[in-house]
Parts: structure tokens; C-alpha cells; sequence
């Protein structure tokens, strides 16, 4: 009679390789369908190698003797530990698959939820982007306002240059007027002297023709003239030095405003000054800004394409594991059927020895 | 703001001021010398009209008839005079001519002038000629001899005093002193 080999015979030996196979591809991701069929496959050859090759008995290759019933009987004892095994390898199976079922369940979840995150967190990268264009953008603009605040600043310092200039050509006229006025009061002074001298005069005359008596009656009336001229030109001399006062007291003013003014406008420019460096300083901060939100808008980009990818990535595990799910429901199907593929057996097997003989009659009937 | 307009025709004003002032002053000049030109009418001069010059001596005023004053002028150095009396100064030089200086108010019993005195009246008469020191020289006015008040009202020493005007002006008797002055002069050669 033929034997399956010795290996296939040998059901703990194949429930272990089943268990290894089934192990391996859990581990390794393998679509669980196929291993389980793999690992089910040698246990439902085992089988079925038992009812086809077995059972019949095999009188087709020469006529052999009836077998006694001895050997039916042994042969459904050996039919029903067979279906046992099958029954058992399928109840394996099947016990395997909801545990194999939700750990592929979990690894679904735990995809989505990591996939979820990934997108997050590139939708996350991608505000970011956003926010650094805007951030080079307004840089950019701030850099222009920058350099028309430098040429405004410029321009301010050139019209304190002028205006500084201004006021030494001022303080150089000023420095004339006061010369002239001075000129104006010495010439003030001697006509005074000149027209104290003139009243002297006069009053000599005046005394001179009132001693020449009714002779010098005409020459005291010329001379009281001249006195009363002198007199005149004292008082324009006195309201002369009264006006020049008040000149000399006005260009004074003048002169302190103007160097007041003066400082003014020194101070101004070197604050102009002050504020042309900080612009300058500021706007080369925002040269390197600028750089680096550049350089930070290419490291964003680098970013989402590693994260695009290994969100593709994970989609692909996702796809394959739902693909798995699918194997084991497969599996899970086969191994039902092939637990009533052994029911079957064994319900078969389970009838007498006479039922045996019968049914080995059948088979040779129909062969 | 500034009023530069204004500023500019203030200005322009001022330099037609003096572009004009010349012609003003000229033509002053004319009328005053043709006013001068008219003849003196007689009526004018009284009988008992005469002038008198008009001085100060520190804050008191009084005044010498003007027949009596040969001179105003600036004093020069005075050079003081050892065994003088208080109230004379020195000797003075003017126009080559030595004259004694004579400090009025010292005379007239009154705190001496101080050392900045400027000018000096010189008056003669009984042959003796002195410069007698003046704080200030005012004027000459006419003064009518007979509208004189007496000379007690000037709480002086009554024979240097001519009289006092209306106007509270005490008249010095130059002459008066002047005889005074020689008469001790000579007292004081006699005793020598």
C-alpha cells in the first residue's frame, strides 16, 4: 500500500512548520491569506493523501485480496486519527486566525493614526512654508523702505550740511556789522566832540559880541545860531549812541541765536548721523534674516518631499495589510472548510467495519 | 514766520533816509543863514537889557553878566600853588596866557568841586583876571537889569550878588570878587 512520506505523516512536525511559517510572515509583513494557506496546505495534503491514496485501498494496480475486516477496521481507525489531525490542524488554524485577525486590526489603526499624524505634520510644515515667504516677502519690502529711509536721511544731512554753512556766512556778516558799527560809534563819538567844541565856540562868540555891545548885536545872534545848531547836533549825536545801543544789543541776540542755531543743527547731524548707522545696521540684520528665512523655506521643502514620501510609504504598508486581511479571511474560510471536510471524514469513518467494507466495496465498484 | 517783505521795505526806507539827509540838512542850513541875514530891529534891544551866562557849580546855578566873561574853555593842568588859600586850585595856561584858578563853591563857603571839574569861565575885571571852575556852561540869556530882585534873597554874602532873575537865577557880582582878590593880593604883598 502506498505511504505518504514520512514527513507528511509526521503531523507534529507539519503543525510546527505551520506555526513557523505563519510566525515568519507575521513578523515579515507577509500577506497572512497565503501563509495561511501555505502552513494549511501540507496538513490538508496529509489528509487528503489519507482518504485518497489510503482509503481506497488501492485495488486498482492488481487485483488483491479482500481485505479482511482486521484490516478495515484498522484502516477507519487510521481514517478517523486523520481526520482528528485535520480537525485539529483546522481548529489551529482557526484559533490562529482572530488573534493573527486583530493584530492586523491594531497595525491597520496604528498606520491610519501614524498616516494622520504624518499628514498633520506636513500640513504643519507647509504653514510653515507659508509663513516664511510671507516673512521673506515682507523682509524684502522692509529692505526697500530701509533704503529710501537711508537717501531721506541722506538728503536731511546734506540740507544741515548747507544750513551749517548758512550760519557761518551769517555769523561772518555778523562779524562785519559789528565792525561797522563800531566804525559808526567812533565816528558818533567825534561828532559829539565836534559838537561840544561847536557849543564852546558859540558861547565864546556869544560872550565876545556881547562885549563889543550895540557892534556885536548881529555877531551874538549868528553866534547863538551856531550854539543852538551845536546843541541840535549833540542831541542827534546822543539819540545816535541810543540807536547804536540798541543795534549793538540786537546783533547780540542775533548772534547768540545764531549760535544757538548753530548747535542746533550740529547736534541734529550727528543724531542723523546716529540714525543713518542704525538703519544701516538694521538693514544689514535683515540681509541675514532674509538669508537665513530663505535658507529655512529650503529646508521646509526637503522636509515635505521626505515626509511626502513616507507617507506614500506607509500607505503602501496600509494597502498590504488590508490586502492581508483580506488572505486570512481567505484562510480562515479554507480552514472552515476544511473542518467540515474532516467532519465529514470522520463521519465516514465513523461507520462499522461493515459500513467499511461496503464503502471499499463502492469504491472498488466505482472504480 | 518772518516778514521778510516787510523786513526788505523797512530797509529800503532807511537807505532813501539817508540819501535824502543830506539835501535836508544843506537846505536847513540856507533858510536858517538867510533868517540870520535879516537886519535887527531896533525895538528889539532895551535899555536896560543885558546878557548874562548861565553855569553850574556842582548842583548850584548861577550866572555872570556876560560883560564881565572874556573866555569859556576846557581847563587844562592846573598846577597847584603852595600857602594858597582852600579855594584856590593853581595856576592854569591858556592860550599862552597864565591865570589863577578859582574854586567858587570853596569861595562861597560850600563843599569844594572835585578834582574832574571841566571847564573854566574866565572873567576879568579891576585889572585882575582869574578862570573860575564850572561843573557845566548852559547859556546866554538877556536879563533886564531893573526886573532884578535884591541880592538878600540869595542867602550870599550881599556884595558878590548883583540880584536874582524871575526865573530864581542868582546874578555873581564877577566884579565884585574880583576887586576882592586883588585887594587881598595886594594886602598879602604889603605884608610881605
Amino acid at each position: 500500500m502506498m505511504q505518504p512520506p514520512r514527513w507528511l505523516r509526521e503531523s507534529p512536525f507539519i503543525m510546527a512548520w505551520a506555526a513557523a511559517v505563519v510566525v515568519i510572515g507575521v513578523v515579515l509583513h507577509v500577506e497572512a491569506g497565503w501563509i495561511a494557506f501555505v502552513a494549511a496546505l501540507p496538513i490538508t495534503l496529509n489528509g487528503l493523501w489519507s482518504i485518497v491514496v489510503q482509503t481506497p485501498v488501492v485495488p486498482v494496480a492488481a487485483p488483491v485480496a479482500l481485505p479482511t475486516p482486521e484490516s478495515t477496521v484498522r484502516d477507519a481507525e487510521r481514517l478517523r486519527q486523520l481526520s482528528r489531525e485535520v480537525e485539529r490542524a483546522a481548529s489551529a488554524l482557526l484559533a490562529l486566525s482572530p488573534q493573527q485577525n486583530s493584530g492586523m486590526g491594531e497595525q491597520a489603526a496604528v498606520i491610519t493614526r501614524a498616516t494622520r499624524t504624518l499628514e498633520d505634520f506636513n500640513e504643519m510644515a507647509d504653514r510653515a512654508r507659508r509663513e516664511a515667504v510671507y516673512l521673506s516677502v515682507i523682509s524684502r519690502q522692509t529692505t526697500s523702505v530701509t533704503q529710501s529711509g537711508q537717501s531721506a536721511l541722506q538728503q536731511a544731512v546734506n540740507g544741515m550740511n548747507q544750513m551749517q554753512q548758512q550760519v557761518g556766512e551769517m555769523i561772518s556778516l555778523l562779524n562785519a556789522l559789528a565792525r561797522h558799527l563800531r566804525r559808526i560809534s567812533e565816528i558818533n563819538a567825534a561828532v559829539s566832540e565836534i559838537a561840544t567844541q561847536s557849543n564852546f565856540l558859540a558861547l565864546n562868540a556869544a560872550i565876545e559880541a556881547a562885549r563889543a555891545g550895540e557892534q556885536g548885536r548881529s555877531f551874538a545872534m549868528v553866534a547863538n545860531e551856531v550854539r543852538m545848531l551845536s546843541e541840535q547836533a549833540r542831541d542827534a549825536v546822543g539819540q545816535i549812541r541810543e540807536v547804536l545801543a540798541q543795534i549793538h544789543k540786537a546783533m547780540q541776540q542775533t548772534l547768540e541765536a545764531t549760535a544757538q542755531e548753530a548747535q542746533t543743527v550740529e547736534a541734529g547731524v550727528s543724531l542723523t548721523q546716529q540714525a543713518q548707522e542704525a538703519i544701516e545696521r538694521l538693514s544689514k540684520n535683515l540681509g541675514e534674516s532674509t538669508g537665513t528665512v530663505q535658507k529655512i523655506i529650503a529646508a521646509i521643502d526637503h522636509q515635505s518631499s521626505s515626509l511626502e514620501s513616507l507617507v506614500s510609504a506607509i500607505n503602501n504598508v496600509g494597502q498590504a495589510t488590508l490586502q492581508s486581511q483580506a488572505g486570512l479571511r481567505l484562510a480562515q474560510n479554507v480552514a472552515r472548510d476544511l473542518s467540515n471536510l474532516s467532519t465529514e471524514i470522520n463521519a465516514l469513518a465513523s461507520n462499522t467495519p461493515s459500513s467499511a467494507v461496503r464503502m471499499g466495496a463502492d469504491g472498488n465498484a466505482s472504480n | 514766520m518772518t516778514n521778510w517783505e516787510e523786513l526788505r521795505a523797512k530797509l529800503r526806507e532807511t537807505a532813501d533816509i539817508l540819501n535824502q539827509s543830506e539835501h535836508t540838512a544843506l537846505d536847513t542850513l540856507e533858510q536858517r543863514t538867510r533868517q540870520l541875514a535879516r537886519t535887527v530891529d531896533g525895538a528889539e534891544a532895551a535899555q536896560d537889557a543885558t546878557r548874562a551866562l548861565t553855569f553850574a557849580v556842582g548842583t548850584e546855578r548861577y550866572a555872570w553878566l556876560v560883560r564881565s566873561v572874556s573866555a569859556i574853555a576846557r581847563i587844562g593842568r592846573v598846577t597847584p600853588v603852595p600857602s594858597a588859600p582852600l579855594y584856590y586850585r593853581g595856576v592854569t595856561s591858556l592860550r599862552g596866557q597864565v591865570l589863577s584858578v578859582l574854586d567858587l563853591r570853596a569861595y562861597l563857603g560850600l563843599s569844594p568841586l572835585d578834582a574832574q571839574t571841566e571847564f573854566m569861565i574866565v572873567i576879568d575885571g579891576a585889572g585882575l583876571e582869574i578862570g573860575v571852575l564850572a561843573t557845566d556852561v548852559f547859556d546866554v540869556m538877556n536879563v533886564r537889569l531893573n526886573a532884578l530882585t535884591p541880592a538878600s534873597s540869595a542867602g550870599l554874602d550881599a556884595e558878590l550878588v548883583i540880584g536874582v532873575t524871575v526865573d530864581g537865577m542868582t546874578i555873581l557880582d564877577a566884579e565884585a570878587l574880583l576887586r576882592r582878590e586883588r585887594n587881598r593880593v595886594e594886602a598879602e604883598n604889603e605884608t610881605r
